[in-house]
């Protein structure tokens, strides 16, 4: 039996298999030990030093990538989504109606299960017709003239805003979006910004552009899936109930919205569940007992506050609430 | 509650080994007791490490960097993840001027900008939005029905 003389491939492979162990055993990480191996590849001349870069690049893109989104680049998808949408749709320029619509959004985002996101939740009322609401993963939610015109009360508009909170809350935008979307959007954001070339960030820059488009497209096109609707409801009738609001004002706003059987039907009709399966949804789970960062006691009990949060009497603040929402539907 | 912000350290600490967590908001504040109108102890910057002595009803008890004080903060606003700086924080060998500004800008900013002008997306009304910004105790004041907010 003839033995050959191993190759150098040979001990370049042991020598990757060596570092591999060694770095499972050691804690070190994937870039550390691609590093190693790199420089090795470099010393036994398997590779030349433009090559080892690539290399270490290569695998650190990977450990980025892996990492998933952090909250600063989750916040900057979600403001490139908002653009993109407020693109095709013109915003309505009404600061009495728009600075009403934050007070009540960013006051009931209070009472979600993440109050506090990287920059704040904001809202801003599209001038459109048809009957729409986005929320992107930045915080940034988007309520269309058309489904301000189905909303009764200031109730049913907390309904409105706290579902979509809820869609935000429970990072529905990124889990809508395919799992390799997202490790491409992280390994754009993965290279030092003091050693980024023009034509580095050019690059990353396009592909960027072509997973916001897509999550643009879900938002608008085809919407959440049916389990994320749902669990949106949920958490939007505990948010107005926790805030102080008629849980029932879900129910009865989605009573009147459009269902996939009438004629012309757009935006909510095309990208939302058909109002019975919501309610029926709804139905089927009773409100949990209220808790959280400022919990509240469910409306209509009378609220028992801290002294120093001692709301104004309950009948008194539903006339308030009237009165300000009579005003402000003007705008609608 | 309310007060408990300024119970000694020693006397916090003995029950449980703080563990440490990180910011995850761009501005975390820290207030003086578990509610959003409580005075604001320190304002925390994004990926600051802080010790977090307990959690409870979405708050999380943690100490003041820099400080034996205690105070409060959302439990959302804290991550057990720690955050990488893959722009800002890691450019510090950048040396011409352009990189520097990149650096300090950050690598999020870069690719927003370069975003902005190949694919023509306006981003001024997104702007406008994130003017509209208003403080825990007006937010709470107005869902309470207070006529002035």
């Amino acid at each position: 039996m003839i033995r050959k003389k191993p190759s150098p491939a040979f001990f370049s492979l042991l020598a990757i298999a060596m570092i591999v162990f060694a770095s499972l055993s050691s804690c070190l990480t994937l870039s550390e030990s691609m590093d190693m191996l790199a420089s090795q590849a470099v010393s036994q001349g398997l590779l030349d030093r433009y090559q080892a870069v690539m290399l270490k690049t290569a695998a650190k893109a990977a450990v980025e990538a892996s990492r998933g989104l952090t909250p600063e680049e989750e916040y900057y998808v979600g403001r490139a989504v908002a653009a993109t949408i407020m693109s095709n749709y013109l915003p309505y320029n009404r600061p009495e109606l728009n600075a009403y619509i934050n007070k009540l959004g960013q006051g009931l985002a209070l009472y979600s299960s993440r109050p506090a996101i990287f920059m704040g939740y904001h809202f801003m009322v599209l001038d459109s017709e048809e009957i729409n609401a986005f929320a992107s993963p930045g915080g940034h939610i988007l309520v269309t003239r058309g489904l301000l015109r189905k909303v009764g009360s200031e109730d049913e508009l907390a309904a409105v805003l706290a579902h979509e909170i809820a869609h935000v809350a429970l990072k529905h935008g990124l889990a809508s979006v395919q799992g390799a979307r997202v490790t491409q959007i992280a390994a754009e954001f993965a290279i030092d910004a003091g050693k980024a070339t023009g034509g580095e960030i050019a690059a990353f820059t396009s592909s960027f552009g072509d997973s916001i488009s897509e999550l643009a497209k879900i938002l608008i096109l085809s919407g959440y899936s049916q389990a994320y609707e749902f669990q949106a409801d949920l958490e939007a009738r505990r948010i107005i109930a926790s805030a102080g609001y008629d849980p029932r004002a879900l129910a009865s706003l989605i009573s009147r919205l459009p269902s996939h059987d009438d004629k012309g039907g757009s935006g909510f009709a095309l990208t939302h569940p058909d109002p019975a399966s919501r309610l029926e949804a709804l139905n089927r789970q009773p409100l949990e007992p209220i808790k959280g960062p400022v919990a509240r006691k469910v409306w209509p009990m009378p609220r028992q506050e801290k002294p120093n949060e001692r709301a104004t009497d309950p009948v008194l603040a539903s006339f308030v609430r009237a009165d300000r929402f009579t005003a402000i539907k003007v705008y609608f | 509650m309310i007060g408990a912000g300024k119970v000694p350290l020693q006397a916090q600490a003995a029950a449980k080994a703080p563990e440490t967590m990180t910011v995850q908001v761009a501005k975390g504040q820290i207030r003086d007791a578990p509610s959003v109108i409580a005075p604001v102890l320190a304002v925390v910057e994004y990926r600051t490490k802080v010790l977090v002595y307990e959690s409870k009803d979405g708050w999380a008890k943690v100490q003041v960097p820099g400080s034996t004080r205690l105070g409060y903060m959302f439990l959302s606003a804290l991550t057990e993840k720690s955050i990488s700086a893959s722009d800002a924080g890691k450019a510090a060998s950048g040396v011409s001027a352009t990189e520097i500004a990149l650096a300090g800008k950050g690598f999020s900013d870069a690719v927003e900008e370069s975003y902005r002008k190949a694919s023509h997306v306006d981003y001024s009304w997104v702007d406008v939005m994130e003017h509209y910004e208003y403080s825990p105790e007006t937010l709470v004041g107005f869902l309470n029905g207070d006529s002035q907010q």
